[in-house]
């Protein structure tokens, strides 16, 4: 027998054990009480950064059997889904140019927080089944031309994957969720300035022995306030209006530096 | 101080920004060109997307193009039916501009194109700027008087139908060259992040021959209104123009002009031409070098554009 194969037959004989002890009416043993710091992330004009923290209980029913093992956390903030195209530059006639590309239906920023490194906290059929860290990832392909493949290229896979981790979009970050007493956890994830606007999402997913036990679900929205959005808005919603503002504000910038500075 | 900007989504210091506009607009100042060749790859290469850089700029090129365009109106060194027909070739040019722009942008091969007009204009324009100013720096150390230029007789530009009257610059000349240049310039001032002050003064003399005092408040003209035009192209259909970079650039811009307008004007007019063609040639061998040079990562990511939305 494997040793994953193993695993899970232990917990089925905790879950049993569990069902037993309380005669019949929890279904799940552990449950998740989870909430964020702020469920609104504000990019304002001087905004270079911020950090979310997640914190929360784990809540164990009076008679769950005891765990031999610690519980493990992952924490998990997901942007909302966009295309992205990977390109591959190649040598044409001495030049360099992009040729081949894929394009990726991802989202666009992930950092996953962890108790321990990604890899300890549970197998990898198990943490691809609960999506939990970069390498889970669902990284839907399509080739130039639109044709979609499920079975994706490595190297592109790879390549998209670096420089999403170098532009700051994707992240791990082992050992950040820190366990404070047997069943309080808390986390600080840093948001970088480059973090996409959107609809986010933070999973929280509680680990026991390897096997995910509950999971709780938080919404957070990242948007622009202020004078930013203001901007955006206006750009995005009345671009006519906003372009004929912008050329107004160069002709006038323009005249006053001419007069202000009238040299004849 | 960290600035976030709204339209490139990227936070910047406020003082770089200004810093980089301000050191621009010294050289515009000190030269009397735009500056646009430089200000566009320094925004990109300080990681501002090419596409809101490019936009950005039309509209910085459109604030110091207007402050040097009055002081040339006010002089009434303007010939303003030329400007006209220029400016219609340039604003059809634009257009095209904006629109090769997007085209591009979609197949990944904006950069690319950026990079290759670069070093073809660049390298050109660069090459015969130094090369003749360093002549006639030569030539006066010899202490001999400078060679009259021989004016090459365009038998090939008379012939051409469509002949106007141009009465301020005692040209009459056929409207096609006229409506081409403008047109040229106005496509790539759009695609290329600049005003083309550079490559539109050597054509007004040298093609057009357009009397040397009208040309630079003629061609001022004809840039803010293209530029114009390119800046509310780009922000009505590539929404790519930032006006909080593009006002920190200008208001950098129009002060660095004023110093480097007093440097200027200590310095002889080849001097200033050698200076300003090297600069230029540095550009675009540094363009040169993007393109031959084995990238250090072959790999590039970028956010598909549905649609109008960026």
């Amino acid at each position: 027998m494997s040793p994953s194969l193993l695993r899970r037959l232990g917990a089925v004989v905790l879950f049993v054990a569990a069902v037993a002890g309380v005669a019949g009416g929890a279904v799940r043993a552990e449950t998740l009480i989870a909430t964020a710091s702020s469920d609104r992330i504000e990019i304002h004009s001087n905004f270079s950064g911020t950090s979310l923290t997640v914190y929360g209980s784990i809540e164990r029913d009076a008679g769950t059997v005891g765990r031999a093992g610690a519980y493990d956390v992952a924490v998990i903030l997901m942007g909302p889904e966009r295309p992205v195209v990977t390109r591959r530059k190649d040598r044409v006639v001495g030049l360099w140019v992009n040729r081949d590309a894929r394009t990726y239906h991802a989202p666009s920023f992930y950092a996953a927080a962890t108790t321990r490194a990604v890899a300890d906290t549970a197998s990898p059929q198990i943490l691809a089944a609960a999506r939990v860290g970069i390498d889970a990832l669902i990284l839907p392909e399509s080739v130039p031309g639109g044709v979609e493949v499920l079975a994706g290229t490595t190297e592109f896979q790879n390549a998209f994957l670096r420089l999403q981790r170098r532009a700051g979009l994707y992240a791990e970050y082992p050992g950040a969720v820190k366990l404070l007493g047997p069943h309080l956890f808390s986390v600080t994830m840093p948001v970088p300035a480059e973090v996409p606007v959107g609809r986010y999402r933070a999973r929280v997913v509680l680990f026991g022995d390897g096997i995910p036990l509950a999971e709780q679900a938080l919404d957070i929205t990242v948007a622009k306030t202020g004078f930013e959005q203001t901007v955006a808005d206006l750009a995005g919603q009345w671009p006519v209006a906003y372009g004929l503002l912008s050329v107004a504000i160069a002709l006038v910038t323009g005249w006053l530096g001419g007069v202000l500075f009238r040299r004849d | 101080m960290q600035l976030y900007l709204p339209i490139a989504e990227w936070p910047v210091n406020m003082f770089v920004v200004f810093g980089v506009g301000g050191a621009v607009g010294f050289i515009s100042g000190m030269f009397g060109v735009g500056g646009g060749f430089l200000l566009t790859p320094l925004l990109v290469f300080s990681g501002i997307s090419p596409a809101v850089a490019v936009a950005s700029v039309s509209a910085q090129v459109v604030a110091s193009s207007t402050s040097g365009a009055l002081s040339y109106w006010r002089r009434k060194l303007i010939d303003w039916k030329l400007a006209l027909w220029l400016l219609t070739g340039g604003m059809c040019g634009s257009a095209l501009g904006v629109a090769a722009f997007a085209a591009l942008r979609r197949v990944g091969q904006l950069d690319l194109v950026i990079g290759i007009c670069y070093v073809v204009f660049l390298g050109f324009i660069g090459s015969f700027m130094t090369w003749e100013s360093i002549g006639t720096i030569l030539a006066s150390r010899r202490a001999e008087p400078p060679e009259p230029k021989k004016l090459r007789q365009r038998t090939w530009l008379q012939a051409l139908p469509f002949h106007v009257v141009f009465p301020r610059s005692r040209l009459v000349i056929s409207a096609i060259p006229v409506l081409a240049l403008g047109l040229g310039i106005g496509f790539l001032g759009t695609l290329l992040g600049i005003g083309g002050g550079f490559l539109i003064v050597p054509a007004m003399i040298y093609l057009l021959k357009v009397p040397a005092n009208l040309v630079v408040g003629t061609s001022l003209v004809q840039m803010v209104a293209t530029m114009s035009f390119a800046t509310f192209l780009q922000a009505a259909t590539n929404h790519t123009v930032d006006i909080v970079l593009a006002f920190l650039l200008m208001i950098g811009g129009v002060i660095g002009a004023q110093f480097g307008a007093q440097i200027g004007q200590r310095l002889k007019g080849e001097q200033l031409r050698a200076l300003l063609g090297i600069l230029i040639l540095a550009v675009g061998v540094r363009f040169a070098f993007d393109l031959v040079m084995t990238p250090a990562d072959r790999y590039s990511n970028a956010v598909v554009i549905t649609g109008g939305q960026r």
